[in-house]
This record gives C-alpha cells, sequence and structure tokens, in this order.
C-alpha cells in the first residue's frame, strides 16, 4: 500500500462557495470605497486650503449625480463596516476583560459611542 | 425500516487507482435517527465496504468524525439525515488537508503545528513534592476554560481561508490551544510559545474571517484567542521599545 | 523572548484604529456632505469660513480631522493588501512597501496640508 495524498488546489473563486465567505468579502471590499472617500477627503482638505473658489468647486464635484451615487454606496458599505467590526471588537478584548464585560454589552457600547459622535457632528452640521 | 431512501454523495479518493478525487453516489434507507456516522456505516457494511472515514466516539467527544457536509465543515456523528431529507446530502473530506483516502485526510502538518505551540503545562521550576499541590481558583480556571475545550477535531482548519491561501499559517485550534496554556495561572511558557503564535505564519496570518470559531463544535471560538494574541503582540511590540531590555532575558 | 521584531503588530495596530475611527465616524461624515450635496441641510453648513476656520485654523479641529482621517488610510491599506492575498494575487515585499510606503507618503501629506 503506497501513500499518496491527494492535495485539492484552492480555487480562486473560493469566496463564492459559502455565505460566510461572501459576508466576508463585502466586509474586506467595504474598505475599497472608503478608501477612495478618505482620498475624496483628502482633495477636499487640499482645495479648502486653496481658497473658497477651490472649495466650492470640491463641493459641486461632491453633487456630481455620479459622486452622489458613489457616496451612498459608501455610505452603505461603511455602516456594514460598522456594524461588522463592532461584532469583533469584544472578541479582540483580553480575555480577563471579555470575563468581567459581557461580549453584548461592549458590542452595544460601540454603538452607542457611533450614535453619540454622529448625533455630535450632526447637530454641528445643523448648527449653522 | 421505512421504505424512505436518500441519496449521499462521497467525495471518494483511492490513491492506488485514482489520479483524482470523483463524487461515489450511494441511495440509503432513511431513517430519521440516523447521524452522518450511521450512514457511512450502513454503507460501507452494505454497499462499499472499501468505504474509508474515521470515527471513534460517536458523540462529538473524540473529534475524529471531521467532514464537509454540504459545504460546511461538521462532525459526522451529531449531523443528522433528518436536517436534510429528502434532498441529497454531499460529504467531502476537510478541506485544506492534503486527501490520504476518501474521507481521510493527512493530519500530519496539524500535530507538527500542534506540537510546535507547546500545550502544556511549562513551569520554570520543577516544585517539590512536599510544596504541596498548585492552587487553581475557580477565577483562574474561568480564564482559560474556554479555549481549553478544544478536540482537535479540525473543523477549524477547514473553514480557514487564510489555511488554504497559506499552509504555512499556525492556525486557530493550535493558536487558541497556545492561547489555553499562556492564561494558564500556573504556566509560564508565555515566551516560548512566542515564536510560534506571535511570528508571521502565527496570528499576523490571520484576517478575522471568524468562520473558524463560528463551526467550532465545542464554542472554543478561536478566532477571539488569535486576536486577543494580536492585540497581546502589539502591546508587547510596543513595550519592546520602551524597554528594549527585555529581549535579553 | 525570542520574538523577531517585524512589522506587523504595527501596521495590524493602525488598522485597529483606522477600522475604529471609520466606523464611529465616517458616517456621519460622509452622511453630512451627502445631505449638504442634495441641498437636504443648508450649503452654510459645509461653507468655506466654517470648515477652513475649523479644520485648517482650530487646533481642536485640526487635530480631531487629523485623528480620525490619518488611521482610516492605514486600514484601508492593510485590508487591501491582505484582500489581495485572499483574491490569490499573493503580492510580494515590493508590493507591500509600494502598498504601506504609498499611504506613508499620503499620511504626510495630510499632515503637512492640515498642520502648516
Amino acid at each position: 500500500m503506497s501513500r499518496r495524498p491527494y492535495v485539492r488546489p484552492m480555487k480562486r473563486t473560493w469566496f463564492m462557495d459559502h455565505p460566510f465567505y461572501r459576508n466576508y468579502m463585502v466586509r474586506e471590499a467595504s474598505c475599497v470605497f472608503d478608501a477612495l472617500y478618505a482620498v475624496n477627503l483628502f482633495w477636499g482638505i487640499l482645495q479648502l486650503r486653496e481658497g473658497a473658489e477651490a472649495w466650492s468647486s470640491w463641493l459641486s464635484f461632491q453633487a456630481n449625480p455620479l459622486m452622489i451615487l458613489f457616496t451612498v454606496v459608501t455610505l452603505g458599505m461603511t455602516l456594514y463596516h460598522a456594524v461588522t467590526y463592532f461584532d469583533m471588537t469584544p472578541r479582540v478584548l483580553p480575555q480577563f476583560i471579555r470575563k468581567k464585560v459581557a461580549d453584548p454589552i461592549v458590542n452595544k457600547l460601540m454603538y452607542a459611542g457611533l450614535a453619540g459622535i454622529s448625533v455630535v457632528i450632526l447637530a454641528a452640521a445643523a448648527m449653522v | 425500516m421505512s421504505n424512505k431512501t436518500i441519496t449521499i454523495e462521497i467525495l471518494r479518493y483511492n490513491p492506488e487507482t485514482d489520479e483524482k478525487p470523483g463524487y461515489g453516489s450511494f441511495e440509503i434507507p432513511y431513517v430519521e435517527a440516523w447521524s452522518m456516522l450511521d450512514a457511512l456505516e450502513y454503507i460501507k457494511d452494505e454497499l462499499d465496504s472499501s468505504l474509508s472515514y474515521r470515527w471513534s466516539c460517536r458523540m462529538a467527544v473524540c473529534g475524529s468524525c471531521g467532514m464537509v457536509i454540504n459545504g460546511t465543515p461538521k462532525l459526522g456523528c451529531e449531523t443528522f439525515l433528518r436536517d436534510f431529507y429528502p434532498n441529497a446530502i454531499k460529504v467531502e473530506p476537510l478541506a485544506n488537508f492534503p486527501i490520504e483516502r476518501d474521507l481521510v485526510v493527512d493530519a500530519e502538518d496539524f500535530i507538527n503545528k500542534l506540537e510546535s505551540v507547546k500545550p502544556y503545562i511549562i513551569n520554570a521550576m520543577e516544585k517539590p513534592v512536599e510544596e504541596g499541590v498548585n492552587k487553581q481558583t475557580p477565577e483562574q480556571l474561568g480564564l482559560y476554560k474556554q479555549f481549553s475545550m478544544c478536540i482537535n477535531c479540525m473543523l477549524c482548519y477547514s473553514a480557514c481561508p487564510q489555511m488554504g491561501l497559506n499552509p504555512l499559517f499556525t492556525g486557530p485550534a493550535v493558536i487558541a490551544l497556545g492561547h489555553r496554556y499562556n492564561l494558564d495561572s500556573r504556566d509560564e511558557g508565555y515566551d516560548q510559545r512566542t515564536e510560534v503564535i506571535q511570528g508571521k505564519n502565527g496570528v499576523w496570518s490571520c484576517t478575522f474571517v471568524g468562520y473558524c470559531s463560528e463551526v467550532c463544535p465545542k464554542n472554543v471560538d478561536p478566532a477571539a484567542a488569535i486576536n486577543q494574541n494580536k492585540l497581546q503582540g502589539s502591546q508587547d511590540w510596543a513595550l519592546s521599545f520602551l524597554m528594549p531590555r527585555k529581549g535579553a532575558k | 523572548m525570542s520574538q523577531k521584531r517585524h512589522i506587523e503588530p504595527l501596521l495590524w495596530s493602525l488598522f485597529g484604529a483606522g477600522g475604529t475611527t471609520i466606523a464611529l465616524f465616517f458616517p456621519a461624515m460622509i452622511l453630512v456632505i451627502l445631505l449638504s450635496s442634495l441641498g437636504v441641510i443648508p450649503a452654510e453648513a459645509l461653507s468655506y469660513e466654517r470648515m477652513s476656520g475649523f479644520f485648517l485654523n482650530n487646533l481642536i479641529g485640526q487635530l480631531a480631522l487629523l485623528a480620525v482621517l490619518v488611521p482610516s488610510y492605514w486600514a484601508c491599506i492593510h485590508r487591501i493588501y491582505h484582500g489581495s492575498h485572499d483574491l490569490g494575487m499573493h503580492p510580494g515585499v515590493g508590493v507591500k512597501i509600494l502598498c504601506y510606503g504609498g499611504t506613508l507618503v499620503l499620511s504626510i501629506a495630510t499632515v503637512i496640508a492640515v498642520l502648516v
């Protein structure tokens, strides 16, 4: 009897095989949108430095229909990132903390943080 | 026995005759109480005695009968036909392992990794018998207990895509076990496990897919073990700049 | 301790920081810009005077902007780099230096743009 173990090659499209993997890839892909948006914000900072005219051209670029579509998608992907990230957060904490504070509490604290920060930013924007 | 039947498709591989694995289909009686292991036993006894698979305790304790059932890594002994009937069930050997024959995989690499993490209590100094037993409070036990439940069934290795992408990755169960001993109040082996756990093929090969914890039949949560070690490793890394002498120990 | 010093713990820490700032700050930031673009909130909310006053000439605003934006670069590039591995591309050291080096350049450029 001879041994001849068979090694199955990993498919390039392995992540299509299971919903868990597909969700994982969506989670990871969210960073592509956020990366582009972060570059957009960096560009905005440079325009802001340039002066009022450059800044308003950046703002009108944000109002471009295609840019609005991209922004909406990015917002959705960012929220998906947040949900998955908050799910992971309690499990990264040291075990002795995890033993004292239950995972769902840490998870809810993260949501509370998101809510609090969002309220502050939205209020600051609305208080003109 | 009832007249109902169910179809089991099994990924077969015979190293002596087959170039590569292929599916074999078996129609067996459907019995509501049967587990996948019972079904395989029926096939081996009545239909094809050459079918190879591992099993032992039949009660989710030994970790021998891990297999991929309809795409999900599961223990054959605690997966029941009734959850699939009347649909056909597809059974494959664990992913990310070389197939030895049929549902039997080659676990040698896993065993080597398991040994490399030193999954036992390491003490700097042997304690003389006169000093009595090592005491541990329930709280100290509770700290590592979850990670001590691992039965080495290797389902988490099958579930981990990083394992398939980088076969050198130490992997979920082994890191969880190393973590279990690091968290044990009686253990002093942290430094000895660092190279394996904190190496490039240790926790840093993980991207927190998280499926390992999902498939674990014992709720060990290896993904948490790995990512707690990333945080620990980052703290050690930062400290190594503040206290460079730590390396001279 | 036989731990060899490699840079992964630093890159992961930056990823962790950025993942947090994206999750906590980006949704509201994106929403405000979106609502302003759609005209739901008045254009004055993002007026030049307001924005440059807070984000370029107010130390608290400047530091807050940097603390949110710079780590987010590192979180994104970390996932993109590992994601290319997931897609079976297995990038080498050169690509890695290019990815993280580019992020370092962008980070420094951002700090200069906001503070100087």
